[in-house]
């Protein structure tokens, strides 16, 4: 392969360089900026191919006059060019040096002119003299429809004029390590300027009392708020009366993601809040349909009077982990209409969520816990999965729960131990059952022979390691029509004795039989497959894979053909 | 739907080494050009294209075959997201050629006007050379060597980029 493209590199030609220059700036606007930029020293052809990029990513060079006075006229130059092409987004970085502010003001014109959609303007002085004296030219922009995104980094300064509308279309504003300088006119004046603002970032902001007043300029359209990189020192004071105060709650940063109308409500709460005023807290979770908690939160929840609360509208609920569970049980108290848990950091069961069973709303369809480890999978695991009336190996999934009493319509059941005799009730309830050798062992056990599994339809078992079991099972699932062995049928050669008996799952409703097999169909699964096939009367399919049958067999098997079954061997 | 009434109807392409690829009309019409061809009535039974060869011809085909069969957009959103993905999982798999090969089917599909193919080329060319230094690219992309930037010329280009640089 290497071989073969050096010697193309000698003989084939230079296509890239020939194709039209529309594809070359198509392949440069996939690349960072950096390395787009880079490309101007490839060859000739490359050399200004940067120029008519969507993306202008300009940067100041800050060594000496004479190469910033060279980029000020390459910039010039280069929005020249272009004329009226459109610039997706404007990156500007310079400071203070030798910065020619008209010029710069000049460039943004351009910009808004050619509909410009992104800005970034990343400002930066050495001196603390310059600090805070580049302004923003807030009126350009009053009548841009293109801008959705406005970035204002670094010592620039924010006296936003008051004004009806300063950037009709704006979505998003980040503002970083810039907000230094801002009153709260300006802030107020910003965010009311910006009718269809969805998203205000700021980073390295402090925030202040003042800013509790905001929030009643935010619109309607307003999603989310980020404030990133608090000090903790205000995290647990003034910040937490701020975010109370704009019904916005996380640790640090604030992602409601939708917000359905006034009052302010959210759908999705992300919480790790531990301190605050949480008697209002608490009342804006209420609204929350997803509320995700970490341990310490849920802790700080509940010392504020979780018990005395009803979350109605919480849905779906993820927890790292829990580190006391008269907690969780004071949660999902709190939960009556939950119907997905996630337990995100490991989750190792105890005897205690034993006595989680009662609190578990009618409406609750799905417990999932990721990370057991084996040894509870084996003893306090089972016990929990039933006390829950859910059941699976290592994770809960039952994909449908009809209504009241709670029932499945699938369960996948590798549980040997555990107090079976509500194991067999609530498999009742099943339309599609999977069971592995050992869970049928354990049910036949329990008194399978005296249950009658009405709704299972459709069954998958891995192997048979005794007949009897197996009988035991076909008689208890009279309206059985699909059967799967997905291993075999057996593997010990046990003999095979037809039962005086039949099962009348298979006389009256079988119509599938399939069989996957690893080798060979042995001698006594033959005479069993042949007893099937035999009492099959509705039978619609047979379908064996082997690896190796020989032909005398697969003949017989073929001869068994009776009706409209259709016989596959794989 | 439209397929089983345009299947019947055949194309035939022929590269520049003279070889015939009879397909499907539908699978024809992927590319922006032959379907202006066809829709102007100016397209004969065969269509010579003097510029592709029979290698990056088939290519474009496989290509063509591939997405005419995938449902389109508008249709069931249940189906879109499968297919979606099958699409997505071919085309990374049929971008496993060398750049030669890439350079010419750009090329071609260029001239062809077949839009996801051009994306998916100049992605692919795009994701060969990020990171890598301007010496790496010129190799990789087989750039003419009498073609380069004089030394002046060059420290003049690094200067007016010396952030990309740096």
């Amino acid at each position: 392969m290497n071989h073969s493209s050096s010697i193309n590199v000698e003989t084939k030609p230079d296509i890239i360089s020939n194709l039209p220059q529309t594809l070359l700036t198509h392949i440069l606007s996939l690349l960072p900026d950096v390395d787009a930029c880079r490309t101007s020293i490839l060859s000739k052809r490359w050399r200004d191919l940067r120029m008519f990029l969507p993306n202008l990513h300009l940067v100041m060079p800050t060594r000496t006059r004479e190469q910033v006075d060279k980029f000020y006229d390459l910039i010039d130059k280069t929005l020249a060019i272009r004329g009226g092409m459109s610039i997706q987004k404007f990156f500007l970085y310079y400071c203070s040096e030798q910065c020619d502010y008209d010029r710069v003001l000049n460039w943004l014109r351009i910009a808004v002119q050619c509909k410009v959609e992104i800005l970034v303007l990343k400002f930066l002085t050495k001196y603390p003299i310059h600090r805070g004296t580049v302004m923003f030219c807030w009126d350009l922009f009053k009548t841009c429809n293109t801008l959705v995104e406005l970035t204002l980094e670094g010592e620039i300064r924010l006296n936003v004029p008051k004004a009806d509308i300063l950037f009709p279309r704006l979505k998003k504003i980040s503002l970083i390590e810039s907000t230094s300088y801002i009153s709260y006119e300006s802030f107020e004046n910003l965010i009311t300027g910006c009718p269809v603002l969805e998203e205000l970032s700021l980073q390295g902001y402090e925030p202040t009392d003042n800013l509790r007043k905001l929030r009643d300029p935010l619109s309607q359209s307003f999603k989310r708020l980020k404030i990133c990189s608090v000090t903790r020192k205000y995290a647990t004071s003034k910040f937490d009366v701020l975010i109370h105060e704009y019904r916005y709650m996380q640790d640090y940063c604030i992602f409601p993601t939708h917000i359905a109308a006034k009052p302010l409500s959210f759908v999705e709460v992300y919480n790790r809040i531990t301190t605050g005023p949480f008697r209002y807290l608490v009342s804006y979770i209420a609204q929350a349909k997803i509320l995700t908690l970490t341990n310490s939160s849920l802790e700080a929840l509940v010392f504020h009077g979780l018990d005395k609360c009803t979350l109605s509208n919480v849905v779906t609920l993820t927890i790292d982990n829990i580190s006391n569970w008269n907690s969780l049980l004071v949660l999902l108290n709190s939960v009556p209409n939950l119907e997905h848990i996630t337990f995100s950091d490991g989750y190792e069961p105890t005897d205690n969520l034993r006595k989680l069973r009662d609190p578990l709303s009618q409406s609750f369809k799905r417990l999932k816990i990721c990370s057991v480890t084996r040894k509870y999978a084996t003893s306090k695991f089972d016990v929990l999965i039933h006390e829950y009336r859910y059941m699976q190996d290592y994770c809960i999934f039952p994909t449908h729960i009809a209504a009241k009493p709670l029932s499945f319509v699938e369960v996948y059941n590798r549980i040997t131990t555990g107090p079976f005799r509500y194991l067999v009730s609530y498999i009742a309830q099943a339309k599609i059952l999977t069971l592995t050798n050992s869970s049928l062992e354990a049910l036949v056990f329990h008194g399978l022979d005296k249950c009658t599994l009405s709704n299972v339809v459709t069954l998958t078992i891995d192997n048979i390691s005794n007949w009897n079991s197996l009988l035991v099972l076909l008689n208890s699932v009279p309206n059985l029509e699909h059967i799967t062995f997905s291993d075999g049928i057996s593997h010990n050669n046990m003999s095979w004795n037809p039962p005086m008996e039949p099962p009348a799952c298979l006389c009256l409703k079988m119509k599938e039989i399939i069989i996957l097999n690893r080798k060979t169909v042995s001698y006594e699964e033959f005479a069993f497959v042949r007893f099937l096939l035999k009492l099959s009367k509705n039978l619609e399919r047979l379908r064996i894979n082997a690896h190796v049958l020989d032909r005398m067999r697969r003949k017989q098997l073929l001869k068994f053909h009776h009706g409209l079954c259709q016989i596959e061997i794989v | 739907m439209s397929t089983s009434s345009s299947s019947s109807k055949k194309i035939v392409l022929k590269s520049a080494d003279n070889e015939t690829f009879e397909i499907d009309e539908i699978v024809a019409l992927e590319s922006q050009a032959i379907k202006n061809m066809i829709e102007d009535e100016c397209a004969d039974n065969v269509i010579p294209l003097g510029n592709i060869d029979s290698k990056t011809l088939s290519k474009i085909i496989e290509y063509c075959k591939k997405h005419a069969e995938s449902p389109k957009k508008d249709d069931n959103a249940d189906i879109d997201e499968k297919a979606v993905e099958d699409l997505k999982s071919f085309d990374a798999e049929f971008a496993k050629v060398d750049m030669p090969l890439i350079q010419d089917i750009l090329m071609a599909a260029n001239f062809l006007n077949i839009d996801n193919l051009i994306g998916l080329m100049c992605r692919t060319i795009a994701d060969r050379i990020k990171g890598k230094t301007p010496e790496e690219i010129r190799k990789i992309l087989n750039i003419n060597k009498n073609d380069l930037l004089s030394p002046e010329q060059e420290a003049k280009a690094r200067e007016e980029n010396s952030w990309a640089f740096d």
